[in-house]
């Protein structure tokens, strides 16, 4: 049964992006998909993200759609917060991107 | 970088918060505010409990809601931006009407010149500093005096009458103080050619027609073809060496050379232009503000005008504002007839000589050589005679700025004669 959904779910997602091609329009919008900017390892930039999962003094992980975003580093700050955007600043010193899609 | 700052004038702009926020609910208070659509900004950890961060002020009371369904506490560290300013202001008004006062005292005390001092480009020989400094306390130029209670113009006539030997005064305020530029007269007879011997020289060449000589000896008479650098009077009498003076009035000949095509192409303007307005720094680069980097037209005249951006007295920007025109310009073909071309290269010729013709020179005569007379191009070569002033002084080598000893008598008849 499970199989199934996931092949389900598979073929809707690739039709999604089929037609998110044809039609040109921004992953990001289309695919309600996150979109990560990162500058050098001090400045990371989210677009699309769904909120705040943890945040201590060494990592931060944040929800998108469809899975998480981790960032390790030390002395990281959430420069601007918003439903739209999130921007990090610290020094990055890891990545990790957990996602379903 | 620019969008950072943006942020940072709305914020100080509405007037911000800074918070510190405990709890174990961190991450679900700032989701919360997220939600509510309000802006936090700046969050990082002050220590393992304290995480601290900027909000509008006018959200605070949302923010007693979110913490409490959130299960965190805040606390209110700082206050900035121009509201919270403006409040704090509004509590402290004797200190607002006493900064207010302040200023206007300064703005009056610029008024107030410390001091008057006198500036001339060169050393002055006849007049004193403190002569012109007593003639404007006379009229009213003195330190601790308001300028609005001073007549420049005024003043400026009265130590001109009082002091001769002045050709002109201007007197400004300047930086706390009153600024009097003077400039001295130079009398004629302490011109160069008084003070030194030497000779008089043609400066060109030229067929003499008039010399009257007030001092020295005459090398030429009238009629004499001279070529520039020939000796026209000595600088001495047969006895002594003098600083020779004479007027030496001669025909000299200027050519000019013109030419003209039937069909010449040249450009005009037809009326249309645009600017443009940009800032450029002291390294050159430069941001457009408004109007088109580049010419909008084919073709153009383009001319830029750099202006420095004063804001107040002397305080200048460091960046200049740079102003753009351009004006647009159409190929026009001019044809002529083959008479037109022809008279338009003898204007050209005369134009071209009459350039070369001093101011206190008299055009006597003026002859015009056809050179080539078409099919396409026409040449002419015009040649003014003029009559002018050709002798220039020239003193003699400082080593022979000595008087001579006097020549025996014997001598000086043998001279003359020769």
């Amino acid at each position: 049964m499970d199989k199934k959904k996931n092949a389900l779910a598979k073929k809707r997602n690739a039709l999604r992006r089929a037609m998110v091609s044809a039609l040109e329009i921004p992953a990001e919008v289309g695919l309600d998909i996150p979109k990560i900017t990162m500058t050098g390892n001090y400045c990371l930039v989210v677009e699309n993200h769904k909120g705040i999962i943890d945040y201590d003094l060494h990592r931060i992980r944040i929800k998108i759609g469809g899975g998480w975003v981790e960032i390790t580093g030390s002395g990281l700050m959430l420069q601007t917060m918003s439903r739209e955007e999130l921007v990090i600043e610290g020094e990055i010193k890891g990545l990790n991107l957990e996602t379903g899609l | 970088m620019k969008y950072s700052r943006q942020k940072k004038f709305y914020q100080w702009f509405n007037g911000s918060v800074t918070i510190y926020i405990q709890g174990n609910g961190v991450e679900k208070f700032l989701n919360l505010v997220m939600q509510e659509q309000m802006e936090i900004s700046e969050i990082c950890w002050r220590n393992e409990v304290l995480v601290s961060a900027k909000v509008p002020w006018y959200s605070l009371g949302k923010l007693r809601h979110i913490a409490r369904r959130s299960k965190c506490r805040f606390r209110i560290s700082g206050k900035s931006g121009l509201p919270l300013f403006l409040l704090r202001m509004k509590r402290r008004q004797a200190l607002v009407a006493g900064t207010f006062v302040f200023a206007v005292l300064v703005y009056l005390a610029s008024f107030v010149p410390l001091r008057v001092e006198v500036e001339s480009p060169e050393p002055l020989t006849t007049v004193r500093f403190e002569d012109v400094i007593a003639l404007a306390e006379e009229s009213g130029i003195k330190p601790y005096r308001s300028t609005w209670f001073m007549d420049f113009h005024s003043a400026e006539e009265h130590i001109l009458r009082g002091q001769s030997a002045l050709s002109w005064v201007g007197i400004r305020s300047e930086r706390g103080k009153v600024i009097i530029s003077v400039v001295e007269r130079k009398l004629a007879n302490q011109e160069e050619s008084d003070l030194l011997f030497g000779n008089i020289l043609a400066g060109k060449d030229g067929l003499v027609d008039y010399i009257l000589v007030r001092r020295g000896t005459a090398a030429v008479e009238k009629g004499s073809t001279v070529i520039s650098g020939q000796p026209l009077v000595w600088g001495n009498n047969g006895q002594q060496r003098l600083a020779a003076d004479a007027i030496i009035q001669a025909r000299v000949w200027y050519q000019g050379f013109g030419e003209c095509s039937r069909v010449e192409t040249g450009y005009r303007l037809t009326g249309e232009e645009t600017s443009s307005f940009a800032l450029r720094n002291g390294q050159g680069k430069s941001l457009l503000l408004w109007g088109k980097k580049e010419s909008p037209y084919e073709i153009c005249h383009r001319e830029d005008t750099v202006v420095p951006l004063v804001i107040w007295q002397q305080w200048q920007l460091p960046v200049s504002g740079v102003i753009t025109d351009f004006a647009q310009e159409e190929a026009v073909v001019t044809e002529r007839s083959s008479d037109d071309a022809l008279a338009e290269a003898v204007a050209r010729g005369k134009m071209e000589a009459r350039k070369k013709v001093p101011a206190q020179g008299e055009i006597l005569n003026e002859y015009v050589r056809i050179i080539s007379r078409g099919p396409d191009l026409y040449q002419a070569q015009v040649t003014l005679e003029v009559q002018e002033d050709i002798g220039v002084f020239v003193p003699l080598p400082p080593e022979d700025q000595i008087q001579l000893e006097p020549i025996p008598m014997e001598e000086e008849t043998a001279g003359k004669k020769e």
